[in-house]
């Protein structure tokens, strides 16, 4: 009889041996698509990251573009654009650019100058002598009055930012002007200093007169500025002083103050405390790992088996403000999600210790049930059936995010930018366990999970302050994890989230 | 490499689909290849744990069916050996049940000890000698009752 069954084996192995059959050629082109089809999704996966970073990229020159258009609009600061202008005019008038240095009379500035405006021409012509003239010394001041016309407003804008742009260069003027012009040059001992025409078209008074009738009224620090001037440079010194004084007795000409300005001391950089709230939209990438995923454990299964049913994040973050606009928040936030998993079948399988427990796939990770019943499962021959199962994740969020403030009266919109690193604090899985012995409900942590992921943030902030330091806001946010929450597993695991997180934020 | 897969499977279109989805794994996992022993015999595992991996999405490999083996002399095997066309025992080995069908494969044809039967499949080592036993008591049983057909006699006879 024994001989009998080894007869068999080898009247099946002799006779099937070498045997060949023909393959379908639908097998073939079957093959060739999937490869194709794999070789999509590889490109795919491979490009996503590329995607997300340009995102990201084209993001922050959005936030960048936003901030320079903002910085440069005409409502916030009038007198930026005005200083600009003026500083602008000083340099044609000068010859010099603004740090005072280039003490040659730019040809650049005098042909970028309107082309009818004669009256500029001269000014300018005029002007640019008239470093030299105030570089040969006090002596020639004097002598500047009425020669060229001269607009008033514009000399003396030219003066105010002088004064208000260039304060601690003041004394560069005398030195470098002096170093640059002979003092013996006759001819330009006779033109007017424009600095002088405008105190001359104000007063019609001699330089030296004005400055010493307005030495008076200037505040304590210009006047104690230029008593600590050495003696040569005072009468320079002295000139400037004068140009302040002239400001002081004529508000009309004086530019407008600045919002900006008046921000500034209004102003209160400091910290801010947030909370939020939010229920999350959970859609989780699955990616197959090359070598550990096959057939019933791969990302296929795994989106077929499971939804996501539950999820909410809740926390509090600390906010400094860097700038008027830009904030940085940190703080520490939870997150918890659930996801359902449909009924199968489950078998015995031994774990990483060698016990043997019914073994649940699912895309976070290996779940190695065992029943509470005395009837335990054996190897191999035993099976399960699950239902209502339930995977729940938590992890403890620590978000850093920087955000951009766009105000609109009470109402701000901060965009905002960050990451996040999350810490798992509870990965277990609820299921119902149905078996020859009867059923039972049981709960088993989930292996695989890794103990921390990163993730990014984008987010649109929509506050309204409700007082000077309170604000309501709504926040549409957008978390998508940049490493995966497991490993060693078939199915890797990314954890996205969408979300409208409702808060306030008060001002410490 | 198909005939390996009809071992396996119930049918052909089942063997169609073993082959396919090992030529996938062997294209996509050449790179794992490490020109260690035959490309052929390589392809072929894969092909067997292709085969396996997909019994292992089912139902347990355990004993299915009760084998009458009520006393038929067996006597005759030989003569009836030559008779069979390698077609009609690929016939015979996909008409098997499922886990006696992997384990008379696997030890037969793959060369497989019952200790790494019952590894590779997840089973007793006692299970996968029972299932071998019955397996071949079935493939008897049916080479008997079917013997008229593989009979050239009778075949003869018949036309």
């Amino acid at each position: 009889m024994n001989d009998d069954l080894h007869n068999i084996d080898d009247l099946f192995r002799k006779g099937i041996e070498g045997h060949e059959e023909d393959v379908p050629p639908s097998v073939w082109e079957a093959v060739s698509n999937d490869l194709d089809k794999k070789q999509a999704s590889y490109y795919k996966h491979k490009y996503y990251r590329v995607k997300r970073a340009s995102l990201l990229l084209l993001l922050l020159c959005f936030l960048g573009g936003v901030y320079i258009v903002y910085k440069e609009s005409p409502g916030r600061e009038m007198n930026s654009s005005a200083q600009k202008e003026q500083v602008q005019t000083t340099t044609k008038t000068t010859g010099r650019s603004t740090d005072n240095r280039n003490t040659q009379p730019s040809v650049a500035n005098e042909e970028s100058q309107p082309s009818n405006n004669s009256k500029k021409e001269k000014e300018i012509t005029a002007t640019n002598n008239t470093v030299s003239t105030s570089a040969l010394g006090p002596s020639s001041a004097p002598k500047a009055t009425m020669v060229l016309p001269v607009e008033n407003n514009k000399t003396t804008e030219v003066a105010a930012t002088k004064n208000q742009i260039l304060p601690s260069k003041r004394l560069q003027l005398p030195t470098t002007a002096a170093s640059i012009e002979p003092s013996n040059n006759k001819q330009q001992e006779n033109k007017p200093s424009i600095i002088n025409q405008s105190v001359a078209s104000k007063g019609n008074k001699p330089l030296r007169n004005k400055s010493l009738l307005a030495q008076n009224s200037l505040p304590q620090d210009a006047s104690s500025s230029a008593t600590r001037l050495p003696l040569r440079n005072r009468d320079y010194a002295m000139q400037v002083i004068d140009l302040k004084a002239l400001q002081a007795t004529d508000q009309s000409i004086l530019p407008p103050k600045t919002v900006a300005s008046k921000n500034k001391a209004k102003a209160t950089y400091g910290f801010s405390l947030s909370a939020f709230a939010a229920p999350n939209i959970g859609f989780d990438r699955l990616e197959d790992d090359d070598h550990l995923a096959g057939p019933g454990r791969n990302r296929q299964e795994a989106h077929k088996q499971e939804q996501k049913s539950f999820s909410f994040s809740a926390g509090l973050l600390l906010g400094y403000d860097l700038t008027k606009n830009l904030r940085l928040q940190s703080g520490i936030s939870v997150t918890s999600s659930a996801t359902t998993i449909a009924p199968m079948t489950v078998y015995a399988k031994p774990d990483a210790s060698g016990r043997t427990h019914y073994e649940l796939h699912c895309s976070s990770g290996d779940v190695y049930i065992s029943p509470k019943g005395s009837v335990q499962p054996t190897l191999g021959d035993s099976s399960a059936k699950t239902s209502g199962t339930v995977s729940k994740l938590t992890y403890l969020s620590v978000p850093v995010a920087l955000s951009y403030r766009l105000a609109m009266g009470r109402f701000s919109l901060s965009p905002s930018i960050g990451a996040g690193l999350n810490f798992l604090t509870s990965g277990k899985t609820k299921t119902g366990l149905s078996n020859t012995t009867g059923s039972e409900s049981t709960s088993a942590s989930i292996t695989g999970l890794k103990s921390n992921y990163v993730d990014a943030h984008l987010g649109l902030g929509i506050e309204y302050g409700l007082g000077k330091k309170l604000s309501i806001g709504i926040r549409p946010n957008a978390r998508f994890a940049l490493t995966p929450i497991n490993k060693e597993t078939p199915v890797k695991s990314y954890q996205n989230f969408l979300s409208v997180e409702t808060g306030a934020r008060i001002k410490l | 490499m198909f005939t390996v897969c009809i071992r396996y499977g119930k049918d052909r279109h089942e063997a169609e689909e073993i082959l396919q989805e090992g030529f996938i794994k062997v294209f996509s996992s050449l790179h794992q290849y490490r020109n260690e022993g035959s490309l052929e015999g390589w392809i072929r595992r894969v092909m067997v744990t292709t085969a396996l991996q997909r019994l292992r999405s089912r139902p347990a490999l355990h004993a299915v069916l009760s084998v009458d083996s009520s006393g038929h002399d067996v006597k005759d095997l030989e003569n009836i050996e030559s008779s069979l066309s390698a077609k009609e025992l690929l016939t015979l080995v996909q008409a098997l049940p499922s886990a006696y069908r992997t384990v008379f494969n696997l030890y037969v044809f793959e060369g497989y000890k019952h200790k790494e039967i019952a590894e590779a499949l997840n089973i007793s080592e006692g299970t996968s000698k029972s299932n071998l036993y019955d397996a071949r008591q079935w493939l008897k049983e049916k080479i008997k009752k079917n013997n008229h057909l593989f009979n050239p006699k009778q075949k003869a006879y018949e036309r």
